[in-house]
Formats: structure tokens, sequence, C-alpha cells
């Protein structure tokens, strides 16, 4: 080992050389230039703008290692109902036997570990998609690590009816262990699709995951992609989704997040194409010391599209929630319509929130606006409740349970809004949020 | 001890300023009590220490509903013992419809009292029959708790609820005030409507009006924290004509 070779990337040379396509020069020459990559740039540090807000405390501090292939444990149920496959992500990597595989027709699902030794040239392009990487020292060292993961695939003109779920379970050894899982959905012209990606790990074990979904759209194509972060509570997570929408393409986004210690995802969609639309909206809860941080990032490259956000989030004790959200109009995306909102509901003296709304606008035919509030749970609102009989703590958990259910009635899927409602619900029912 | 709401001597303070300045008053079961005054006199103030609002304090004096203090008791305490305040200014509550919380304040209700919960069918069906009465459409009853309501469709929803909690004792707070007279008709039928020997009424009104409909069987006028003159239904008359001017501020 070098002198000065960070920790994460211990062995990382002799390791490479064993990782899956190793032979092919296109995947071992990715992987050393991430590890480059990482090396210059380190884990993120207050000077770098993007993460001014958020700091990986925990990955700092202790001595983190690439979590081992184990065998599944039990997958925690939400509660869907019928899916059209259910895809297992055990500490990153694609666990066929726990996974449920039947056959649909014009869905593939692949490992990428498969696609990676079979030198794909598809998938890695799509892995390669061009990100700003000096901003993404977590995207560099994923890369460094590139090991296995999911890869999905919707045939042109092929609507899958029921949804697709893809759980990245964490499942901890001895001392502090990092997974990368790592997720490619490809869609053909006009297909469409419902992703729910959720990320579970135990509740008391110190554990990071350090994932990314890439997507590319034909066009017309529709995806719903709806991501549960359910982390234990000493977690960290950082988790970023790329997804250019094509035109006529339609991407519906929601992101809940209820868990982890350091919590982070982030969102980058770039509007390609003239009718594209997207909406990108989320919810989430926090207690005790922990950070939760929605990064969102959308591009309007081309004219005619259209683009909205609305997140909502609560903090008590001394959580921390982070929103960033950029929306940069290019200069050719005229009569483009970019809406954002984001609400905070501080339930606690000490919580804090950092909001930092971000407009880039280079066209002048534009429709843009943002807004952003942070306040607390209204007394009038828990008196007027409490006045006919409902007790305070019902009343504001009700309350609370109507703060996020604005975001979550959002969903435009019946099954998964209604069990990402239970999901917060029983949340904020089992922290004593209320 | 049915004996209705008692109220004795009492003063309330907001702040270091007294509001309420010894106030007395009973309403027995079955009766309707009016109290007139002009704004800013200390009605709202006592309708909101009857219900427990926070941000009151009482420096002396009793209230006590069917022999228990009321003062003692927790807000919910006192909407499951049956009393009910009709809001002056109802609250809109974003993400909660009509129809949950109505349920969730029935069954919280009847939970406190001992009683079982309402099944959720038979729930809809008092629950529709109630809001047709008060000619609130059913599509109301599905909207977020008094979002986008009207003044008027306010002040009706808060007659919803009391229709569906049945209290003893329901304080009406200027529920009169910024309706038509068509709504004022409607609010009033469905007062009526719930009169009955064990329920009695507290009605505040700034106007005379209301009391053509609802026909009070004591009118109080509260001035400047005062119950200055107890009268019949009379009483409320002369006022329309004479206003409150001649109730002037103790020395
Ligand atoms: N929360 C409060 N803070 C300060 N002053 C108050 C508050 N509530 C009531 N008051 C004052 O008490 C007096 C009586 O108010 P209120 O009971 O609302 O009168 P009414 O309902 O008869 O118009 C008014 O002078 C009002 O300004
Ligand atoms: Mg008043």
């Amino acid at each position: 080992m070098s002198q000065g070779e960070p920790i994460l990337l211990q062995d990382h040379a002799a390791l490479a050389a064993a990782l899956p396509g190793a032979r092919h020069p296109a995947v071992a020459a990715r992987r050393a230039e991430a590890a480059d990559r990482f090396r210059r740039l380190g884990l993120p540090h207050a000077r770098v703008e993007a993460w001014k807000y958020t700091r990986l405390k925990d990955l700092e501090a202790l001595p983190f290692a690439r979590a081992e292939a184990v065998p599944a444990t039990a997958v925690p149920d939400i509660g869907l109902g019928a899916v059209a496959a259910r895809v297992l992500l055990v500490n990153g990597r694609f666990d066929a036997a726990a996974s449920e595989l039947p056959a649909v027709p014009g869905l593939t699902v692949r490992s990428l570990k498969d696609c990676l030794e079979a030198g794909d040239a598809a998938v890695l392009e799509l892995l390669d998609r061009d990100v700003d990487e000096t901003q993404a020292p977590l995207a560099a060292l994923a890369g460094a690590w590139l090991e296995d993961g999911a890869v999905l695939s919707v045939d042109a003109g092929v609507a899958v009816d029921l949804p697709v779920e893809v759980v990245c379970l964490a499942v901890p050894g001895e001392g502090p262990r990092i997974a990368f899982p790592r997720l490619a959905v490809m869609l053909g012209e006009g297909a469409s699709l419902t992703l729910v990606e959720r990320f579970h790990g135990p509740a008391d074990a110190v554990y990071a995951v350090d994932a990314a979904t890439d997507i590319a759209m034909g066009a017309g194509a529709a995806l719903n992609h709806y991501v549960l972060q359910a982390e234990g509570a000493a977690a960290t997570h950082v988790s970023a989704a790329r997804c250019d929408v094509p035109a006529n393409g339609r991407y519906e986004g929601f992101i809940l997040q209820l868990g982890g210690h350091v919590a982070r995802r982030e969102t980058r969609l770039r509007m390609m194409g003239a009718g594209g639309d997207a909406k990108l909206n989320g919810a989430y809860a926090a207690t005790d010391d922990a950070v939760c941080d929605t990064t969102t990032e959308i591009r309007h490259v081309a004219a005619e599209t259209t683009t909205d956000q609305v997140f909502k989030g609560i903090l008590d004790d001394r959580s921390r929630g982070v929103f960033q959200g950029r929306v940069n109009v290019q200069r050719d995306a005229q009569r483009i319509v970019g809406n954002q909102l984001h609400n905070a509901l501080l339930l606690s003296r000490k919580a804090e929130v950092d909001c930092k709304p971000e407009l880039l606008i280079y066209a002048d035919d534009v429709k843009c606006s943002h807004g952003a509030t942070c306040g607390e749970l209204s007394e009038e609102e828990i008196f007027y409740l409490r006045s006919r009989g409902i007790d305070a703590a019902t009343a504001r958990s009700l309350l609370l349970e109507a703060f996020l259910g604005a975001a979550i009635d959002l969903i435009g899927n019946p099954p998964v809004k209604a069990a990402f409602a239970a999901r917060a619900a029983e949340w904020l029912a089992l922290r004593g949020v209320a | 001890m049915a004996n209705g709401l008692v109220i004795k001597d009492l003063h309330v303070n907001v702040g270091e300023r007294e509001i309420l300045k010894g106030i007395s008053l009973s309403v027995e079961p079955g009766k309707v009590h009016a109290i007139m005054g002009p704004n800013g006199s200390g009605k709202s103030t006592l309708a909101h220490v009857i219900s427990g609002r926070p941000g009151y304090e009482v420096t002396g004096g009793s209230v006590e509903f069917n022999g228990v203090d009321v003062l003692e008791m927790e807000p919910e305490e006192r909407a499951a013992a049956g009393l009910f305040l009709a809001f002056q200014y109802p609250v809109e509550i974003p993400g909660v419809t009509n129809t949950v919380f109505l349920k969730t304040a029935l069954n919280a209700q009847r939970k406190a009292r001992g009683e079982a919960e309402m099944d959720p069918m038979a729930f809809l069906k008092f629950l529709r029959d109630k809001a047709k009465l008060l000619q609130l459409r059913d599509e109301m009853l599905k909207r977020p708790l008094n979002v986008g309501f009207s003044g008027g469709e306010k002040k009706r929803n808060e007659m919803l609820q009391m229709a569906v909690l049945e209290p003893k004792l329901a304080i009406l707070d200027e529920t009169d005030s910024g309706l038509d007279i068509d709504a004022l008709r409607i609010v009033a039928e469905g007062v009526n409507a719930q009169r009955s020997p064990e329920r009695s009424f507290l009605v505040i009104t700034h106007y005379q009006r209301l009391l053509d409909y609802i026909v009070p069987d004591v009118v109080h006028v509260l001035a400047h924290g005062r119950i200055v003159e107890t009268g019949d239904a009379d009483l409320a008359r002369r006022l329309e004509k004479t206003g409150y001017a001649d109730y002037t501020p103790a020395a």
C-alpha cells in the first residue's frame, strides 16, 4: 500500500484484478481511473460547494472496509402486493436465489456482474454517463469498486404493468462495512416501467451504502421511479440517480427518506427533448442527530419541457435536513416550466434545516418558480383537533402525517402511494415523533 | 349531577391584562342562552376558556359542567364530556379530510366515554345524512378540513361537526357572522333540529338577527368583561334598536 493511500481504497490495485470483467480493458481502465479520481478528491469536505451542508462524519472517522459477499437476511415487506420482479442486492451483490424473477414478456433482469464479465458495451456506456464528476467523490469511490448490481431492460413499446422492486439490503460484518449497489435501467422507445428502489439495513449496525442508479430512456418512454431509503439509524447512505428524459418522455420520481445517521439522495435529471415531463417529489423525516440530505439537479436542455418538484421534511430533536435544489435552464430551453417547492417542519428548537434552492436561467421565455418554507406545527390546528376530542398526541401525528401526506399523495401509483404512506405513518408512530 | 354549565365569578387574564372580570352564568340542560355584546368585550375569550384553549390564565372563579370542574380537564376531555365550541374562525387543516377528521374525533370521544367505535360504513351513512341536513355537498366531506371552503361553508361545517358529535352543550361563537340570509337560515335550522331537553346552547352573537331564528330562553349582555344585563328574548330586540352605546366601561 502506497503512502497516504485512502483506507477506502486499501489494496485496490490487487483486488481490482479479481473483480468481474477485469480482463476487459474498458472495465479495468474505468476502475483504475475512478480510483485515481477518488485519490484526488478524497471524501467530500466543506469547501466543496455541493457538500457544504453534509459531512460524511462516520466515513471520515472509522476504518470502513468493502462489505463481504454474504447470504441474504430477511427482507422487510412494505406491502406492495404483486410485483413483476423483486431483485435482491445483498451488500450490492445480485442474489438470484433470494430474488423473484418470473418471466415477464419484454422485461429482462440481469446481474451487473454478468454484464461486466461479458463486457456489455451498452451497459458500460450507461455507467459512464457524463456527470459533473469533480463534485462526486462517492461516485468515484463506487466506480473504483464497480462489481455488481442489477440491470433492468424493457423492450420498446412494452408496458410492464406491475412494479419491479430492487431491494438493496445491507448485511454488516465485523466492523464498519461499505457496499456499492449499482442499478442500470434501460427503457426502449415508448416502454413504461414502475421501479421501486428501496434500501434497508439493521437498526444498530454501523455501515455505509454508496449507491447509484443510471437510467436511459428511449423517446416517449415513461418511468415511475420510487425510492424508499429506510437504512438503519447508524448508517451512512449516499445514493445518486441520473436520468435523461427524452422527447415526450415522462419521469415521475418520489423519494421517501426515513433512515440513516447521515443520508443523502441525489437526483440529476436532464430534460433532453420537447414534450419531456418530470415530476420529482419526496418526503423525509429525521430524529436524534441524523442528517437527511435531498439534492436535486434539473437541467432543462431542450425547449418545451416541464418539471415540478415538491419536497416535505420533518426534523425532530437535533436532526438536520438539507435540501439543495438546482434548476438550470439552458439557453435554447425556451417555453419550459420548472417549479420547485420545499417545506420543512421543525419539531424541536435544536432541529435545523439548510435549504438552498438555485435557479440558473439562461433562456428568456420560461416559467420558473421556487418556494421554501420552514415552520413549526401550528398550535391553533392542534387545539382545533383537541377541541373535537382528539388527544394531543393523536392530533400531532395526524398533522404530521398530513404534512408528509401532501407530498406522498403526489405518487401516481396507488399501491406504492399506500405503501409509502403506511411506512411514513409507522415511522412517525415508532419514533414517537408526535 | 345534570345541572348543566355553571360559571361562578370567572376572572381571566391574557398576559397582564384582565379580560373577563367576574362572569357568573348558569345554562341548564335544554336551555338556549345568548350572549351579546360589542366587539372586544370578551365573548370569544369566555368561549375559549370553557373549551380549554391555551393562552388564557384563570385568576379566579370556577367553571363546572354537570358538577365536574372543567378547568382541570384537557380540551379533549372536555369534548368527550359533551362540550362543543363552534369556532368564530374555523381552522383550515390541509391533508386531513373532513371525513377522516370527524371519524377520528367521534371515535376518540366514544372511546373516552367507554363506548364502542362506530362501524365505518354506518359512520359514512350517518355523516352523509347529517351533511344533507346542512346542505353540504358530499364532495365537501372528502375535501381537506375547511381548506378552500367559503366563509359560509366553514360555518356550516362547524354545524356539521356539532351534528355528528352530538354534544351536551354547544357554544356557537358568532356562527352567524359573515353569513347571508339563506346560510343563516340553514345554520339556524341545524341548531333547532338539535334542540332537545338534554342539550343546551350558548349562542354568542353580535347581532340580533340570528336570534329571530334561534329563539333564546335567556339573553346576556357582555361588555368590558362583565355581564351587565340579563333578560329574555325581548332584550335582544331592544339592543337591535339601541345598540351597545349604553354600556360604557366601568370607571
Ligand atoms: N390572545 C390574546 N392576546 C391579546 N389580547 C387578547 C387575546 N385574546 C383576546 N384579547 C383581547 O381581549 C379582549 C376580548 O377579546 P375577545 O374575547 O376576542 O372579544 P369578542 O369576542 O367579544 O370580540 C380584546 O380586547 C382582545 O384584544
Ligand atoms: Mg369574538
